[in-house]
């Protein structure tokens, strides 16, 4: 099953608020030095989210951690659900990018489009996200050149009526909640 | 009133292609001041810029546009000058709209992202008419630099080596400074003048730039170490990769990249003075990147014949700029897609008559990042040629890194370290000639990124680096700057 999800910015009450079916199901707060806060509204349960990947600041980059407080042994469980490196993330052995521009689409459908796309890059010359050198002669400003199969889609800016939109595909539904928020926080928080 | 927005799917006005295709004037058409600033009200100076994210030089983007929102032009320009000093080249050069700075921009959700290039180019060219000091530099370290190459990397580190109070020395092999964006880049998409002037900006930095020396040859680079505190090597790509099929070795079949040198590095008016090229009219081009449509472009211009684009790729999965893309088919270059050239055949002087062509499939691979190839037989054709220009790729330029013994890498790249080292201690290296072509703006993000590691080599503060971006997310403030709080020029430490 797809999913969607609606993120309006909400500078009042917190950075923005994030709906599903028109229901509220989570919020997203500033936190310390520069990071953000998920905070789903059913369990509370909260996840940590920087753009510090692999040691350093990034553009387009994001890491989501699960911080996880067992208080009756006051240990803290820290875990990394996702990472995305300069709009690149892997998810269940593939790769996939933000803001990519698909395979068949021309650039005008592109450029002259008001949405982006997530797509699955079938076709990365690399296995896996810590293969990937930003830096090969192949993948250095070709990021926006290498093409893949749209799985979602996202639009509108957050502050506007209409909230940013996210829609993905059933293969990513199981971490659509924060490729919604990192699609927001990178390119529609404004 | 003014619209200064997008023109059709195109971000700017473009020169009548039936006039523009017979000389090699500007083919972009510029904003009017009036434009520039309703261009720039529109920009909604967000807080979190995401286009100042997807500029490889961090380029004040936000702060551009707040200041020419108000007319302010001076201002505009002190703040993107801090950290790029080809203004007026990147302006032309990048592919704003292909994942930089206009690609990236909020706005594009309302299909019109800011057409931050043409304010850009605005500011640059304002500035020509309107000279303002260069940059402060911070006080003589007594160091000495040598960069070697004079391209868009060393232009930019030069740059920023001079203002850490460097002495910096350019050695260039070529007649000019500037590298691909002089002799690569066809005066159509930037007027030489305005790498001119941004090259004499530099140089009135204290850089040093010294023309037709090649180091290797004219010099060692042991000699050059025994000089200079520390070395930069950005000598970019030039070694062209060859097509290996009958009758390559015809006459008439020319590297594209030698082609564009060719014209371009003397100057284009001592060219057309005395062309070296009898192109003929029927001239094919063998590429589907970027260079093969500055081969055809300028091949059109100097023949007046026939042209065609033979693409591996699709018409949707090329990979080309696309603005460039539309203005060649405008100017009437004509492009076949899923096709490669087989063999040549030539007469009887060995002059190159004919090209046979096959039809290709590409589809998906088991193989993660190759796809397959078939070749349709029933469909090979053949096409009358007077000329092919190769355009298929160039790897970095070896030539160095061979005499110097340097360690390599791929495709013949120097090998360095993250913080640029090779392996020759003093000697550095950046841009191009440590991966392989890319952007003119990219090769200035890491030129400028291993200036910064030499100074803090030369400086010993090397355990306190900080990345530009972290300098800039961390410590830069925008706030100040709305707020009309007046902004001290620091250097970049």
């Amino acid at each position: 099953m797809s999913s969607q999800f609606v993120i309006k910015k909400k500078p009042k009450e917190s950075e923005a608020i994030i709906f599903s079916d028109d229901q509220e199901i989570a919020k997203i707060e500033k936190h310390d030095d520069f990071s953000f806060k998920l905070i789903r509204c059913s369990d509370k349960k909260e996840w940590a989210l920087s753009n510090i990947v692999d040691g350093q600041r990034r553009p387009f980059s994001y890491t989501v951690r699960t911080v996880n407080y067992d208080k009756s042994n006051e240990t803290s469980l820290d875990q990394q659900i996702l990472v995305v490196r300069e709009q690149l993330f892997e998810h269940k052995g593939k790769i996939y990018m933000l803001a990519s521009h698909p395979e068949g689409k021309t650039w005008k459908d592109y450029v002259n489009s008001s949405t982006r796309y997530i797509s699955r890059l079938d076709n990365i010359p690399f296995r896996n996200l810590s293969d990937v050198d930003h830096d090969h002669y192949t993948l250095r400003h070709k990021v926006k050149r290498l093409r893949g199969k749209p799985v979602g889609e996202a639009s509108g800016l957050a502050q506007e009526e209409g909230g940013h939109r996210v829609h993905l595909d059933e293969e990513l539904s199981d971490i659509g909640l924060f490729i919604a928020v990192i699609s927001y926080l990178l390119y529609a928080s404004g | 009133m003014v619209n200064p927005n997008r023109v059709g799917g195109f971000p700017f006005r473009k020169a009548d292609p039936e006039m523009r295709k017979t000389n090699f004037s500007e083919v972009q058409q510029p904003y009017s001041e009036e434009e520039v600033i309703k261009e720039a009200e529109r920009c909604l100076l967000c807080g979190t810029p995401v286009c100042i994210d997807a500029c490889p030089v961090l380029l004040d983007v936000r702060g551009m546009n707040e200041a020419a929102a108000r007319g302010d032009f001076k201002t505009s320009y002190e703040r993107i000058r801090e950290t790029n000093p080809l203004l007026g080249v990147t302006a032309r050069c990048c592919p704003q709209l292909q994942g930089l700075c206009e690609d990236a921009c909020v706005l594009k959700w309302s299909g019109k992202p800011i057409a931050i290039g043409l304010i850009q180019r605005y500011i640059a060219d304002w500035e020509r008419k309107n000279r303002q000091p260069s940059p402060i530099t911070d006080k003589e370290t007594g160091k000495k630099v040598a960069i070697i190459g004079a391209g868009p990397a060393g232009l930019a580190a030069s740059s920023l080596l001079s203002r850490y109070g460097h002495k910096v020395t350019i050695f260039e092999s070529s007649d000019m400074a500037g590298g691909t964006a002089w002799y690569g880049v066809p005066d159509y998409h930037l007027p030489k003048n305005i790498l001119i002037d941004e090259i004499e900006k530099i140089k009135s930095l204290g850089v040093d730039i010294r023309t037709k020396i090649t180091i290797g040859t004219d010099i060692t680079l042991s000699q050059i170490l025994e000089e200079y505190d520390s070395v930069l090597i950005t000598t970019g790509s030039k070694d062209a990769v060859e097509l290996d099929i009958p009758g390559a070795s015809l006459k008439g079949v020319i590297s594209g990249y030698e082609f564009l040198e060719t014209v371009f590095a003397g100057g284009l008016d001592n060219y057309l003075k005395k062309p070296k090229y009898d192109l003929g009219n029927d001239i094919l081009v063998i590429g589907g990147g970027d260079t093969s449509l500055d081969c055809a472009r300028t091949a059109l211009r100097l023949s007046n014949g026939n042209v065609t684009v033979l693409c591996l790729h699709s018409k949707t999965e090329l990979h080309v700029d696309p603005i460039m893309f539309d203005e060649a088919e405008e100017e009437g270059v004509k492009f076949r897609f899923e096709v490669q050239a087989k063999s040549f055949q030539g007469d009887k002087t060995g002059n190159i008559t004919d090209a046979t062509i096959n039809s290709v499939r590409i589809s998906a691979s088991d193989d993660v990042g190759k796809k397959d190839l078939a070749i349709i037989p029933e469909k090979e054709f053949k096409m009358k040629c007077s000329t092919v220009l190769l355009a298929i790729g160039r790897g970095p330029n070896s030539f160095l890194q061979k005499k110097a013994g340097l360690d390599t890498g791929k495709r013949n790249s120097i090998a360095i370290s993250n913080d640029f080292k090779t392996s020759i201690d003093r000697v550095f290296a950046a841009g191009d000639v440590t991966s392989g072509e890319t952007l003119i703006v990219k090769a200035m993000e890491k030129g400028r990124e291993a200036a910064q590691r030499v100074h803090e080599f030369l400086m010993n503060l090397e355990s306190s680096h900080v990345s530009f971006y972290e300098k800039y997310y961390e410590n830069l403030s925008y706030d100040k700057m709305i707020s009309g709080h007046k902004e001290v020029d620091v250097p970049p430490d």
